[in-house]
């Protein structure tokens, strides 16, 4: 009977060093207040000064969604009351926003859909407040007033949670990949609001949407557009009407809830921020921004997919991953004959592996490029067997240098020589006496047990095929 | 004893420099003073003698190690509205009655960087709202030259301290006049500067868009010193301008030979004969000084009253919001909720006259009033501007008179707001349009000061000062004294 | 051009500024006197004014550069504070949803 409609407000907190008017930090999980200075509390007499990294970064986030960027935009006051809001107002952006008219495009279930980003804006956030330190009062920490966001507003184009979801999966991949958020969820870095209504089938009016603000994790975007469906649905079933509020999404329920109703709609009386002036922004810095943008991630996709044949899964891990990208195209110019799978699988592999399981950031490890290119070319050389590469990457891992070197130091060189091989494999036939008669008499599953105990004698160094094929014959 | 309180800010410089007398000698000279006469006049709300007498202490060893400048070792009186860490600082309210201010303004660090000696903070207008001092919540602040008048406002304690002879000069702050026509009812010299001129941070924000810090004086010469040395650059004020300072002192003897004064004939003849008169004699002075005179048609006496009282108001409104007894200033002990700490902390810190136009500006912002009204206002004022540049393609500067009229009597606007917006009449039309202007003491109504205002072109501080130290020398004032400050 | 006591009582919601009852007919009238003649304005032409003017001044922004600069004291700047407690800023209990 009812379509649903929906439209996103996303706020992302910029990857700065500084607030956006202020010069004080914005590191999360500080003590209260310590990151609050004068200008941020409000004091009488103080005033903002716009930070240039911010403007950077809502340039490159218009970049990347080939928005409008508008050479003239300015400030405006939203002016409310609330303890968390030291100045009585926000500093926002209204009429003449940075960004306007972009799109993003995403896969839902294999097919691809673009939504238009009617325009992003920088503002300034609010502190927090506390309430449930106190029985009587509630406590506020204004660390979080002034950090800059710039809020990510869509048109009302989705029709589904698994869009919607989709949308806010490549959105969080590609500002983090932008290096312009770090999508913390958890941490508040990206917040979603949604606006959601119901529309009759037979119509194109759109319904009374209700606000859904402040979700932060994917999952519970899903659980309250869900319910949202239901209980709208349910009110028009009725023949009631639909009343547009605002509500907060009750994590433990699973519902959401309406705010308190005001008496009157807030009026924001917004005008232009008589303490600062028009931000111009020039040819010469758009261009510059633009020349030093990363690739954007669906073209990376595409190169990665196409060009070196990943899979889809392998690519999006490196293009989620920067470091472990850069480090992949680097190894791959430094090999003899560039295997990009096979690179592809010792990063995700072996290599992440070793840095989860030490807690060691990818970035930290003390491999380089130039190594682990000359590490997959000897496995692809037959020089290293799998297992002996292993062992050479955790000699690399411990800051040994030079793979040809830890090779020949540590004897690992894969011994592929004929005689050499059939010599141990002689050796270990004649120690295990009953399970080669059991092999000869068909069980295969021993293969594996004799190949491995070819590969204890040779410390690692038999080439595993060849071995295999040597036992074969002699039994 | 020499009455040191009569000289001017260059006469004491030479003195100090000279060693006729000390910084420490000189302030306690001032101090003295402000004990015998600040209880009449009520100019000072606070009275930092300490803290002068450190500082003269320091001035008096940079003078005597050859380190000092012309400022350094003159006591002053600091508006208010300036905040000065570690003491208190009002604005004239008793939102901020026990406001210890945590850092120093731009304008007070570059001041006391040159030497100078703070007195004290001065009364003003709560808020600077206001052109009497009487909206002050320390009371009203008495005109040295009748007490029985108010100085004029919102800097009407920094006015009072100069013309009563307690302080050599003072600080103040202009949204619509406030610093020009308090000067202009204490004989003094007052000058605005052009928007961006003088920094705003720790200036407490009235009207953003209209605020500007400047000086009052008792000669041109002393005027132009202080305000070589609050004006440029701060990267803490996105507002203030990148323009290099020129030697506003050194080049005051540069005026130029002949230069063009414009006379906006709505101005002149909004005066009544007398002062016409007056006026007139002073535009003689002008000729003989090289000004070639021109009455023009500049007819925006309608509309500046109304574009004022829509933007001051509106920026008001938001830049008080702040006030809501959480973090600092007064405390409503009544709250019950929230909603009641807002409210009564608001409706019992604030005065009458900022409450108005607290109202009054969220109205021009709302929501269906705001284009008719606010946005209105943006374009009028830029109506205002574009009419002030086509004078100034043809013009040097623009005459008029500061005020209507002289001193009001203390309590005769009580009943009428309004009367008192248009008092303003001749001053506003330099904020909204940026400009710079000073108020000089050349004349006289009904045997009271009464000020003439030269207006010049952006960034052309310059000019105003070279044109007014020429007229000064022509026809000097100096010599008309306050009974207070005629007192040794 | 004139307000009723209505919205008088709603611009004092909206700016926070309790007024008692007693007070109102004075405000009232000041502030319609006032608008009387802010009403003024209706008439002037500025035909010639961009419709977007805030969009038209050679003014820019200044942009600073992306550093910390600050690394504020809450003691310090809360000696002039009401309510405190463990640094944080004290008011009276809000239910969530008041905003």
């Amino acid at each position: 009977m009812y379509d649903v409609v929906i439209g996103l407000e996303v706020h992302i907190q910029l990857n700065t060093q500084s607030k956006l008017f202020s010069g004080a930090a914005i590191k999360f999980g500080q003590a209260p207040n310590s990151q609050a200075c004068a200008i941020d509390l409000a004091l009488p007499g103080v005033l903002p000064v716009l930070n240039k990294e911010a403007v950077h970064q809502a340039i490159k986030f218009g970049l990347a969604t080939k928005a409008t960027i508008n050479k003239v935009n300015i400030f405006a006051r939203k002016n409310y009351f609330y303890p968390d809001l030291p100045k009585g107002y926000q500093i926002s952006q209204a009429n003449y926003p940075i960004v306007s008219d972009g799109e993003l495009t995403f896969d839902v279930n294999g097919i691809k859909k673009s939504v238009h980003i009617v325009r992003a804006h920088l503002e300034e956030d609010a502190g927090k407040s506390i309430h449930d330190l106190l029985q009587d009062y509630s406590a506020i920490d204004l660390n979080r007033a002034g950090c800059p966001l710039l809020e990510i507003v869509t048109a009302p184009e989705f029709y589904s949670s698994d869009e919607v979801i989709a949308y806010l999966k490549t959105l969080h991949r590609l500002v983090r990949h932008l290096n312009i958020c770090d999508g913390n969820m958890q941490e508040g870095s990206f917040r979603v609001d949604v606006n959601i209504s119901l529309r009759p089938k037979d119509t194109t009016i759109l319904g009374t949407r209700c606000e859904i603000k402040n979700i932060n994790s994917f999952r519970f975007i899903e659980k309250a557009i869900q319910y949202e469906i239901e209980r709208q649905g349910a009110i028009l079933e009725k023949g009631d009407k639909v009343i547009q509020q605002t509500r907060l999404f009750q994590e433990s329920t699973g519902k959401t809830i309406a705010m308190r109703d005001k008496e009157d709609a807030q009026d924001y009386r917004y005008f232009p921020c008589p303490d600062l002036f028009p931000v111009h922004i020039s040819q010469e810095l758009l261009d510059e921004i633009a020349s030093q943008m990363p690739p954007l991630p669906e073209d990376l996709l595409a190169q990665l997919t196409g060009h070196y044949e990943l899979s889809e899964y392998d690519a999006q891990i490196l293009i989620d991953n920067t470091a472990l990208l850069q480090f992949f195209f680097k190894a791959i110019k430094e090999q003899q004959t560039p295997s990009p799978k096979a690179m592809a699988n010792w990063l995700l592999s072996d290599i992440s592996g070793f840095a989860n399981k030490n807690q060691i950031a990818f970035e930290d490890l003390k491999i380089s490029p130039a190594d682990i290119a000359l590490l997959v070319d000897r496995v692809n050389d037959k020089t290293l067997s799998s297992k002996t590469a292993k062992q050479v990457l955790t000699f690399l891992f411990e800051g040994q240098t030079h793979v040809d070197k830890i090779i020949t130091d540590h004897n690992l060189k894969q011994v592929s020589d004929v005689g050499a091989l059939t010599q141990a494999i002689a050796e270990v036939l004649e120690q295990f006496p009953a399970q080669r008669a059991e092999l000869k008499s068909g069980k295969d599953k021993l293969m594996g047990f004799f190949v491995g105990q070819v590969m204890k004698k040779m410390r690692g160094t038999g080439n595993p095929e060849e071995v295999q094929r040597i036992i074969q014959d002699l039994c | 004893m020499t009455a040191w309180h009569q000289k001017t800010l260059t006469q004491l410089s030479n003195h100090l420099h000279q060693g006729d007398i000390s910084s420490t000698a000189l302030t306690e000279h001032f101090l003295n003073r402000m004990q015998e006469f600040n209880p009449s006049l009520n100019c000072y709300l606070a009275i930092t003698a300490d803290l002068a007498l450190q500082q003269a202490q320091s001035a008096d060893r940079r003078l005597k190690e050859k380190t000092a400048t012309l400022l350094t070792g003159i006591p002053y009186a600091h508006k208010d509205i300036f905040c000065t860490q570690g003491i208190k600082t009002t604005c004239g309210s008793k939102m901020l009655e026990n406001f210890v201010a945590p850092y120093d303004a731009t304008v007070t660090k570059k001041l006391h960087e040159q030497g100078l000696v703070m007195l004290g903070k001065t009364n003003m207008d709560e808020f600077a709202m206001g052109s009497t001092n009487e909206h002050s919540y320390f009371g009203p602040c008495k005109n040295p030259f009748d007490l029985q008048r108010a100085p004029g406002g919102s800097s009407g304690g920094s006015a009072s301290a100069v013309a009563a002879g307690l302080a050599v000069f003072s600080t103040g702050s202009d949204t619509g006049g406030s610093i020009r026509q308090p000067a202009s009812f204490c004989h003094l010299v007052g000058i605005k500067p052009t928007y961006g001129r003088v920094s705003r941070y720790g200036m407490i924000a009235f009207a953003s868009s209209l605020d500007q810090g400047g000086v009052l004086s008792q000669s041109v010469a002393d005027a132009a010193l202080v305000l070589e040395a609050m004006s440029g650059h701060d990267p803490l004020d996105s507002t203030s301008a990148h323009q290099p300072v020129p030697q506003y002192f050194n080049l005051l003897n540069n005026a130029p030979n002949s230069f063009k004064v414009a006379v906006p004939r709505s101005f002149f003849e909004a005066m009544d004969p007398s002062s016409q008169e007056a006026f007139k004699k002073v535009l003689e002075h002008i000729r003989s000084i090289g000004g070639e005179v021109d009455f023009i048609d500049f007819n925006i006496q309608d509309i500046v009253i109304p574009t004022y009282y829509i933007i001051a108001p509106a920026e008001a409104s938001s830049n008080l919001a702040r006030y809501d007894g959480v973090r600092y200033g007064y405390q409503t002990p009544h709250a019950k909720n929230l909603e009641d700490l807002y409210m009564k902390t608001r409706g019992e810190g604030f005065g009458a006259e900022v409450k108005r136009r607290i109202l009054m500006g969220t109205y021009v912002l709302s929501s269906g009033y705001y284009d008719a009204f606010y946005q209105k206002a943006l374009k009028v004022r830029a109506l205002i501007n574009s009419g002030f540049q086509e004078i100034f393609k043809k013009y040097h500067v623009i005459a008029t008179p500061t005020a209507l009229s002289e001193a009001s009597l203390l309590k005769s606007h009580d009943h009428d707001p309004l009367a008192m917006y248009y008092s303003d009449l001749c001053t506003v039309s330099v904020n909204l349009a940026n400009l710079p202007a000073i108020s000089l003491p050349l004349m006289q109504r009904h045997g009271l000061p009464l000020g003439f205002q030269l207006i010049g072109n952006h960034f052309d501080e310059l000019t105003l000062l070279q044109i007014s130290h020429k007229l000064e020398q022509v026809s000097p004032w100096v010599d008309h004294l306050s009974p207070i400050k005629a007192r040794s | 051009m004139s307000i009723d006591k209505a919205t008088l009582e709603k611009l004092s919601m909206l700016a926070k500024i309790e007024l008692k009852e007693e007070e109102i007919p004075n405000y009232l009238a000041s502030f319609n006197k006032l608008l009387g003649a802010l009403s003024q304005l209706q008439q002037v032409d500025v035909s010639t004014i961009p419709v977007d003017i805030e969009l038209h001044t050679n003014n820019q922004q200044y942009l600073r550069d992306d550093i910390v600069t600050e690394d504020p004291n809450p003691e310090y700047f809360q000696k002039n504070a009401p309510k405190t407690l463990q640094n944080f800023y004290l008011v009276p209990k809000v239910i969530e949803g008041d905003n």
